[in-house]
């Protein structure tokens, strides 16, 4: 029996490493081409690099937008990060602890966001933003950004906003403080966590797209990292795959480093607090 | 103050809060649906050229394009391949990584990352990893003695649609896991212990307590994850745009070609507005089917403001 267990054990770690390996190792495997001259990855079919360079990155670095791109990507994420948290806490505090009529359906009419299909209603789009004078702005595409995570935040919030106990707008109301005042001194605080979770939400979110910037996006000066990116890659007739390794280690190193930050407060913040 | 006044202002506020994201939904989702659908009404084919009403000409058009057809049949099976698959894979994904281990903590931080950066960087990752004659894959592979020829993962029709099932799952499994995670960490440690009390098996124990409590996770990622599906466009396009021939050419896929390359905006978007409406079709059914799963909020605050 307990020879069964050590070895179902022994197995259930053999899998996860198998697992783990599958997601995270293409991105070793790109740090490392990104160190090699483009000929000999084209070449050289081993797997130990003959040579190392930092040829790939000079180019990236001086020789392409890349600093524009991350500057501006960045502009876009932090604006839907700022946008996106009121709506989504105001939102989700409004669905998960009043009570009015048809707010169950309100929050699936949220939720219906995504049967948007957003490759195909990119023409009307750029219509009514151009209406409303956001076409070409950071700030449109945000807005973008933010109406897509907004309604999944919503739905991310809902474990730590129904773990809270009712006694806490109970006791509120008895203290005849407000509702409006309980959600901002009482409520906001306890949801910490949960709150940093949908920034982190929002800012990928933000930091992944790429229709509507590549679509509202005109001047080449706005261009956000994924839009740049894909030019400089797939624009040519002839992958460089040094230079595209590169591109790709650049593109997901801020996206690293937010991670190392804050990265074990995602699922924290959209469980319902049990995760220690 | 009298109940029924608490209970009225309760529901004004409640509404009032949520206003704004519903603004902003019928500003970026239902105007251009509207808009959309005046424009599949017409002949226009590029932005801003002339046009006139046409009326439903381009509807019956695409009933008789076999490659509109076709892309309503290659959308069909990407949607059962990913959001289907998906979701099982990221359960049970979840469910192994959910039992304590020495890094527990490193795993639930850094699973994500393939979901984290943009489509860009994964199409970069892929291309490259199957690359027929520097691709790791291939070249392992070979090294085995596995294959003789280098097998061409994107560019043979027979395995293109595979390749790209498998690079898209990796993006976004790790995402669902995450949310699987979450959701099993908010089971009440409580039911367990009187579980073990009682001599429940690990078997009875998932039927009868962790399984009820993901079902709501279950039912809204089901919902979302099929829809995510049926409109992923930029890893399709960034990887084979659709080929090679029309091996992977998706609805969102055929129809973007179809508006910016084809230049027919109009038929493009009637295409679009088909695909939509058979969407809201499957939103409903699914909703209706799983209704009890649902009902998004508990009952509590019903009281609080009775």
């Amino acid at each position: 029996m307990k020879l069964n267990f050590s070895i179902f054990s022994l197995l259930r770690l053999f899998v996860i490493i198998m697992i783990l390996f599958i997601l995270l190792a293409p991105f070793l495997w790109i740090l490392l081409a990104s160190f090699r001259p483009n000929m000999e990855l084209v070449r050289n079919q081993s797997l130990i690099p003959n040579s190392l360079t930092i040829e790939n990155y000079v180019s990236l670095f001086s020789k392409s937008g890349y600093w524009q791109w991350i500057i501006n990507s960045l502009i876009v994420a932090i604006y839907t990060v700022l946008i996106s948290i009121p709506l989504i806490v105001a939102g989700a505090y409004s669905v998960y602890r009043t009570y009015f009529w048809g707010r169950n359906a309100l929050s699936l009419f949220l939720l219906s966001v995504y049967i948007f299909p957003t490759a195909l209603l990119v023409v009307p789009i750029f219509r009514i933003f151009n209406d409303l004078k956001l076409v070409d702005s950071h700030l449109g595409c945000a807005l973008m950004n933010t109406a897509f995570a907004v309604p999944f935040g919503i739905w991310l919030l809902q474990a730590f906003l129904k773990s809270l106990p009712p006694e806490l707008e109970e006791a509120a109301a008895v203290d005849g403080i407000g509702r409006m005042r309980t959600l901002i001194q009482i409520i906001i605080p306890q949801v910490a966590p949960g709150i940093i979770a949908i920034a982190m939400f929002a800012f990928i979110v933000s930091w992944t797209e790429y229709l509507f910037a590549m679509t509202l996006l005109l001047s080449n000066d706005l261009h956000t990292l994924p839009i740049g990116l894909t030019g400089i890659v797939f624009g040519q007739y002839r992958v460089n795959w040094g230079f595209a390794a590169a591109g790709a280690v650049g593109s997901a190193i801020p996206v690293f480093l937010l991670f190392l930050i804050v990265g074990r407060w995602f699922i924290r913040g959209i469980s319902a607090g049990a995760i220690k | 103050m009298t109940k029924q006044d608490f209970r009225s202002r309760d529901a004004r506020l409640g509404f009032l809060l949520v206003l704004p994201a519903v603004v902003l939904v019928i500003l970026v989702v239902i105007l251009p649906i509207i808009s959309g659908i005046q424009i599949s009404f017409t002949s226009q084919r590029v932005v801003g050229s002339e046009y006139e009403f046409i009326g439903l000409k381009n509807y019956f058009e695409l009933f008789e394009d076999k490659q509109f057809i076709a892309s309503l049949g290659k959308s069909a099976i990407w949607v059962l391949a990913n959001g289907f698959f998906q979701t099982l894979a990221a359960l049970l994904i979840a469910l192994l990584i959910n039992q304590p281990f020495r890094g527990q903590n490193f795993v639930r931080t850094w699973i994500i990352l393939p979901w984290a950066v943009p489509a860009a960087v994964t199409a970069i990752l892929w291309r490259w990893m199957f690359d027929a004659s520097s691709g790791i894959v291939n070249t392992t592979m070979k090294g085995m003695d596995l294959v003789q020829k280098p097998v061409l993962f994107l560019a043979n029709p027979d395995i293109a649609g595979m390749s790209l099932t498998f690079v898209n799952s990796w993006r976004y499994i790790p995402f669902l896991t995450i949310i699987f995670l979450a959701s099993l960490a908010s089971v009440p440690e409580e039911e367990y212990e009187a579980a073990k009390v009682d001599g429940a098996t690990p078997w009875l124990q998932f039927k009868s307590i962790t399984f009820p409590n993901l079902l709501p996770t279950l039912t809204v990622l089901g919902l979302v994850g099929t829809l995510w599906a049926s409109n992923v466009f930029d890893i399709i396009w960034m990887m084979t745009r659709g080929g090679p021939g029309d091996a992977t050419t998706t609805v969102p896929v055929l129809m973007y070609d179809m508006a910016f390359y084809g230049y027919n905006i109009s038929k493009a978007t009637a295409g679009a507005i088909i695909f939509l409406f058979i969407l809201i079709i499957f939103a409903f059914v699914f909703i209706f089917a799983n209704r009890k799963q649902f009902v998004i909020a508990s009952d509590t605050f019903q009281d609080l403001s009775k």
